[in-house]
């Protein structure tokens, strides 16, 4: 599913990742740890596409995904620590243009069902700049959930979610996995990590280690 | 896809109308400014007016593009658009084509104030100077839609887009004071042919170059 090979990357002279390589097959999950400012975003947003390397190669289901074609990245979904989202656009607004974006047919009724689903139906039509983190947080989750990918690329997915928050992101992520749906995880917790991951992998200055 | 992306530059911008007021307000002060700066005779006026009003063009235009890529960094909006499966010569289409949108109302609307305290008369030959501003809009906005993308992903993108934008863009700027000043006068069009032509290439090769090259731009 995934080939990550020799990924290097530096911020002002200093290396962030060195030869970083690893191997996602489909309908695993793989954990990756690490302290902060390890590389673990970093490495996300390459493999995203959202941020460049020096040095590397990734292929994703037996495509490039540096020389190939955009639709290569079509079931290849990116979720980070902020929102990816337009605060002036509402919750239905920015869900209908980011499926848009995805060669999706946004259907109002199957968002709002989502939103609702997640506990944001009462704030479905509001800007999501006056969201909260956790609002936020969930609302990436409504839209993993409404997007037809392949590989999701989650980044720390339980910041800011409170209790109610926390037992609907297990949920989510557990029911993914019984799916057989295959995901790559940034997390912090241990315990989590081996609850999900069936890889872990740490980060630790910039130099990918197996635990 | 185009349209999608276009549609949702101009929605964001309805629902904020950041951009546009901002152009708006400060293209009347720049107006007032000089109109009660340059205290000289109608006769006179008239043979600056043109680029003072392309001066003010390139002011307000770099606080709309400006302002245009500052939303796509507000919760990291823009990351939505590049992990997109979509050509990201796209999204520089549609930043140039609804920048030129906002440029052209802003234009529209400021142009009776520019006129009436300037006192100037309107141009002898009003539809090709709206012909020709069209144009002209395009190219101002096809330079610095593709430096806006260049310098939004600096730490001092607001320092940096005017000082790459103001020498790329000043061919266009003479060009087009050269082009008004030339309709305003009724002069025949062989004499300002060029400049056009100078206009028409800055469309071309930048449309060209930021369509293909954004690709590699918008990536951190």
């Amino acid at each position: 599913m995934l080939s990550v090979s020799n990924i290097s990357k530096s911020f002002n002279y200093r290396s962030v990742l060195k030869d970083v390589s690893f191997t996602l097959n489909a309908g695993e999950t793989v954990v990756i740890m690490g302290k902060n400012g390890a590389g673990k975003t970093t490495l996300l947003r390459i493999i995203a596409r959202i941020m460049a390397c020096e040095k590397g190669k990734i292929l994703f289901q037996n495509q490039n995904l540096f020389d190939g074609e955009p639709s290569i990245r079509k079931k290849l979904l990116y979720i980070g620590h902020a929102p990816a989202m337009y605060t002036a656009l509402s919750a239905i607004e920015n869900l209908t243009l980011a499926l848009n974006l995805r060669y999706i047919k946004a259907n109002a009724s199957k968002i709002l069902d989502r939103l609702n689903h997640f506990g944001l139906g009462m704030q479905a039509n509001d800007p999501i700049s006056i969201y909260s983190q956790g609002m936020l947080q969930r609302l990436k989750l409504a839209y993993a959930e409404l997007t037809d990918w392949d590989l999701l690329l989650f980044d720390e997915p339980f910041t800011g979610l409170d209790q109610d928050g926390v037992a609907l992101m297990d949920k989510a992520l557990t029911q993914w996995i019984k799916e057989g749906k295959t995901m790559c995880m940034v997390l912090h917790n241990m315990e989590r990590a081996k609850q999900y991951g069936d890889q872990i992998l740490y980060l630790n200055h910039g130099v990918m280690e197996s635990l | 896809m185009f349209l999608t992306l276009l549609k949702k530059e101009l929605f964001v911008e309805f629902r904020t109308r950041e951009i546009t007021i901002s152009m708006i307000v400060f293209g009347l002060a720049i107006i007032l400014t000089f109109a009660f700066s340059s205290n000289v005779s109608p006769v006179i006026i008239v043979n600056f007016a043109p680029g003072m009003f392309w001066i003010m063009v390139l002011f307000v235009t770099v606080i709309g593009v400006h302002r245009s890529f500052a939303y796509e960094k507000e919760f990291d909006a823009f990351s939505m658009l590049i992990s997109a499966p979509i050509d990201r010569g796209l999204i520089f289409l549609s930043k140039w084509i609804s920048g030129f949108i906002f440029l052209t109302i802003m234009e529209i609307l400021l142009f009776i104030p520019f006129y009436k305290f300037l006192m100037i008369d309107f141009p002898i030959q009003p539809w090709l100077a709206l012909g020709t501003t069209i144009l002209i809009n395009l190219a101002i906005m096809v330079v610095a839609s593709l430096v806006s993308g260049i310098a939004m992903r600096a730490r001092l993108s607001e320092v940096l887009l005017p000082i790459l934008l103001f020498p790329l863009v000043s061919p266009v700027i003479i060009s087009a004071t050269k082009i008004s000043g030339s309709i305003m006068r009724g002069e025949p069009y062989a004499l300002w042919d060029i400049w056009l032509l100078i206009i028409l290439t800055v469309i071309v090769v930048f449309g060209l170059v930021g369509y293909t090259l954004f690709d590699f731009i918008t990536e951190e």
